[in-house]
């Protein structure tokens, strides 16, 4: 089943004269691990708007085109609210998604808006606290927290209303790189775990290329990249550098190496390093044969 | 002028009177600072003092109580001062009772505010049917009080950097300088303010109008009693207060 | 002719008010007129906090800060922001007046300059940083990007000595990183000072070549970016994590000897290119 489905959307902001977003068609399958990216002002964050009611309930605006969830729910038709315990949304700026004085409370909010009784969200908190691991930072006031940890309660405050898919907006964006990393692994810890379908808009794609299973790449409001992370760096590597999107170096040093466009691109610098290996091996031979 | 608003905020701890009920602490609140109205006599009020004492020290609380005193001097010499004039000079005891009354009230208080968490009182808030949303504005406000302040002071330093002496200038001066202050805190807070409100809205507020709550206040028989004895003892003071037993 | 030290910081001890750790445990630092260099290390190790000496923000508890021969004990902020040009990293917390012309001459006319000139001194600044159009529009209605090109043309504006930008790739995407880089490298060729405050290990791979680490309120490692970046011990002390290309380098290292700034895409290409074809770095093991 398709856990997300749009078709042919587009979206202008009331206070613009252009569409932040143009016939953008897209399909999700349930359990599927989707990175967006593009330059900056592409449409990323309207598009993660999109999904789960905020445009155009919070944020007006000339709408077009319909975003369906599991092949039945119309995100026009609800409210984002009604749409909180189907997708969950993690913000870029992790001091203004959080706004009770405890993380113990900021993970009951969401479970008390909607309306759950007491038993169950107390087995729901003990749950996310354990599965995030962080069962010590209860009692914790955000501020006393770490970029990082502050992202986590985030994360946690969203997966405990038990959506089926969670959408971040840049969530690493003001971390530094061990944070990111923690949190990277907690989003692979969650797929594995509850098989949920991640959205993720990112603009630092080094951790998460060999991790997704899929990237999307918007420019100017349009889909102009989709496929496998080493399909999407095999063909269009110099395409997306030129319009601003972060390469990872070692895609970039396998395409100054060698000319043919393989397809087998190495996505981390492990990969890297075997491919050199081999490279060498069969140069060496090649070599040795022609003496 | 801080350091006495420091007497009102909750000061971490678990004794007693930590652990009583806070509707059982606002009562007592309310009930002994009214009394102070209930005489003039400068003795009697002075009785009414001395007997918030020990729930400050059951609290715990005594030090910050007496911080909190000794910030307040300066006031409490003021009233006292302007209560002498007032009166003609002619009766000095009356200006003493004025002054313990402002005393009294502010440690009645000080006992709820200093033990009472400020979730607590929100919740009493809910139990009060106070619609939800004023509540949740009061626990958001003192959730950012200290990002606030730590954003004051990048504002204050960024701004210091490109030149700006906020300690020279006469007063006009001085306060057209806090401009380049005020101005990013407020547009900084106020856009703050629509990405939490996207934020709760994507965790589900508004989702049903029967919002359950994962704290409940549990009423124990230790309050209770504390309860009645705050009740007796207040009833008691009063009739006391009133009886003419009061030189002055 | 040497190059002077322009920052000098000798057993630089801090401690924030109300706070029980020391946050500077006994920094020692010289960074000579002309430098660009980088300060890295996660978030809380102390980078903000080191540097905000520099123009006088944050007063030495012990020790002492020296800046173009000032010592910073002895002078206002007002008088070394003169010579030091902060960047903040987020333009929210600094963006107020009502024109981007006004937002860019704040520092000029706090500094006593003449309306006239001021306001021929901000033109020529937001014509090379690519704000020249926006003169007269609200900065706040500015893009991300432009914002941040704002913050930074409003202290460039009064052309100080040296230049110290506190996390300015948070939130860019790559283009972006480039133009700053750009920027950078122009005002560096110049001959000023130029700090940079991250933890973008990409971002200083590929632009910078001097960096200093810190860890804990402690300087832990300096020297040449390829030196430290590919160090195990030291990024990991730092909580960093090294380049891609650096560790490539570390896993073919009894292979390869890499030469130059292997940091750097097309000389790390060479490298290899190099390896491959007729072995001529290779290692004899």
């Amino acid at each position: 089943m398709r856990a997300l489905k749009i078709k042919e959307l587009y979206f202008r902001y009331v206070t613009s004269s252009r569409w932040a977003l143009r016939d953008v068609s897209l399909e999700v399958d349930e359990g599927e691990f989707v990175l967006i990216t593009g330059p900056s002002g592409c449409g990323k964050t309207t598009l993660c708007r999109c999904i789960n009611g905020l445009i155009p309930h919070f944020y007006e605006g000339e709408y077009k085109g319909e975003v369906v969830l599991f092949e039945k729910i119309k995100v026009h038709e609800h409210e984002p609210y009604e749409l909180a315990d189907k997708v969950g949304m993690v913000f870029q700026d992790p001091e203004s998604q959080l706004f009770m004085t405890t993380v113990e409370r900021e993970i009951a909010f969401g479970l008390e808006n909607l309306g759950l009784d007491r038993e169950e969200m107390k087995s729901r908190v003990e749950w996310v606290l354990e599965l995030l691991g962080i069962e010590h930072l209860r009692d914790k006031a955000p501020y006393e927290l770490s970029g990082g940890e502050q992202q986590k309660v985030a994360i946690a405050a969203v997966i405990a209303m038990k959506p089926k898919i969670l959408v971040l907006d840049e969530p690493t964006a003001n971390l530094d790189p061990m944070s990111a990393l923690d949190v990277i692994n907690i989003l692979c810890k969650l797929r594995e775990e509850m098989r949920i379908t991640i959205v993720i808009v990112e603009h630092r794609l080094d951790m998460l290329t060999p991790l997704v299973d899929r990237i999307v790449v918007i420019d100017k409001g349009t889909i102009i990249i989709s496929g496998s992370p080493r399909e999407v760096f095999a063909r269009e590597a110099l395409r997306l550098k030129e319009i601003g999107v972060e390469v990872p170096k070692v895609c970039l040093a396998y395409k100054e190496l060698f000319d043919l466009a393989k397809s087998e691109v190495p996505l981390t610098p492990d990969e890297f390093v075997k491919v050199m290996l081999h490279a060498k091996e069969r140069y060496n031979r090649s070599k040795r044969s022609l003496v | 002028m801080m350091r006495m608003l420091r007497g009102f905020e909750y000061l971490r701890g678990d004794s007693p009177i930590h652990r009583l009920d806070p509707r059982v602490k606002i009562l007592y609140s309310l009930a002994y600072s009214s009394l102070c109205f209930i005489s003039l006599k400068a003795t009697f009020l002075a009785l009414l003092l001395a007997v918030n004492i020990p729930m400050l020290i059951i609290g715990r609380v005594i030090k910050r109580w007496l911080d909190m005193m000794k910030a307040a001097t300066p006031f409490i010499v003021l009233i006292f001062l302007f209560n002498i004039l007032f009166q003609r000079f002619s009766n000095i005891y009356g200006a003493v009772a004025y002054t313990l009354r402002f005393v009294i009230f502010m440690t009645a208080f000080a006992v709820l505010f200093l033990t009472t968490t400020p979730e607590d009182l929100a919740l009493v808030m809910v139990k009060l049917k106070i619609p939800y949303q004023y509540t949740l504005a009061f626990t958001m406000a003192i959730r950012f009080v200290p990002t606030l302040s730590r954003e004051l002071q990048i504002i204050i330093d960024a701004q210091r950097s490109r030149g700006l002496e906020l300690e020279k200038g006469n007063v006009v001066e001085r306060i057209r300088k806090y401009m380049p202050i005020l101005i990013p805190l407020i547009v900084h807070e106020i856009r703050r303010s629509y990405t939490l409100a996207e934020a709760m809205e994507s965790r589900g507020f508004g989702y049903t109008k029967n919002r359950t709550y994962y704290y409940e206040m549990k009423f124990t028989k230790k309050d209770a009693i504390a309860l009645l004895c705050t009740l007796v003892s207040a009833i008691f003071l009063g009739i006391l207060g009133k009886m003419p037993l009061w030189p002055f | 002719m040497p190059r002077r030290d322009i920052i000098e910081v000798r057993d630089l001890w801090y401690r924030y008010p109300e706070a029980k750790e020391w946050a500077l445990k006994g920094i020692n630092l010289t960074i000579k007129e002309g430098e660009l260099v980088a300060i890295m290390g996660e978030n809380g190790a102390g980078k903000t906090t080191l540097v905000k000496h520099f123009n006088g923000i944050l007063k030495p508890h012990k020790g002492y800060v020296k800046v173009c021969g000032l010592d910073t004990k002895e002078h206002t902020v007002a008088e070394l922001a003169r010579y030091v040009g902060l960047v903040f990293q987020n333009p929210d917390h600094q963006i107020f007046a009502s024109t981007v012309l006004e937002e860019t001459m704040f520092a000029l006319k706090n500094f006593g300059w003449d309306l006239e000139r001021a306001e021929k001194r901000a033109k020529e600044i937001l014509k090379e940083m690519g704000l020249l159009d926006y003169i007269d529009t609200s900065p706040f209605s500015l893009s991300g990007g432009e914002k941040k090109r704002l913050t930074i043309a409003s202290v460039l504006v009064y052309d100080p000595e040296i230049l110290v930008l506190d996390e300015p790739t948070v939130g860019q995407d790559y283009g972006q990183k480039r133009r700053l880089a750009k920027i950078i490298e122009r005002i560096n060729s110049l001959g000023k000072t130029i700090i940079v405050v991250t933890h973008d290990v990409e971002f200083v791979a590929e632009y910078i070549d001097h960096v200093i680490v810190m860890s804990g309120g402690r300087i832990i490692a300096e020297g040449e970016v390829t030196r430290i970046l590919c160090d195990e011990n030291i990024m990991k002390r730092a909580r960093l994590l090294s380049p891609q290309l650096g560790i490539v380098v570390k896993n073919l290292e009894d292979y390869i000897d890499f030469k130059g700034n292997f940091l750097r895409l097309p000389i790390f290409v060479e490298n290899l290119k190099r390896w491959l074809e007729n072995d001529e770095n290779a290692k004899r093991i």
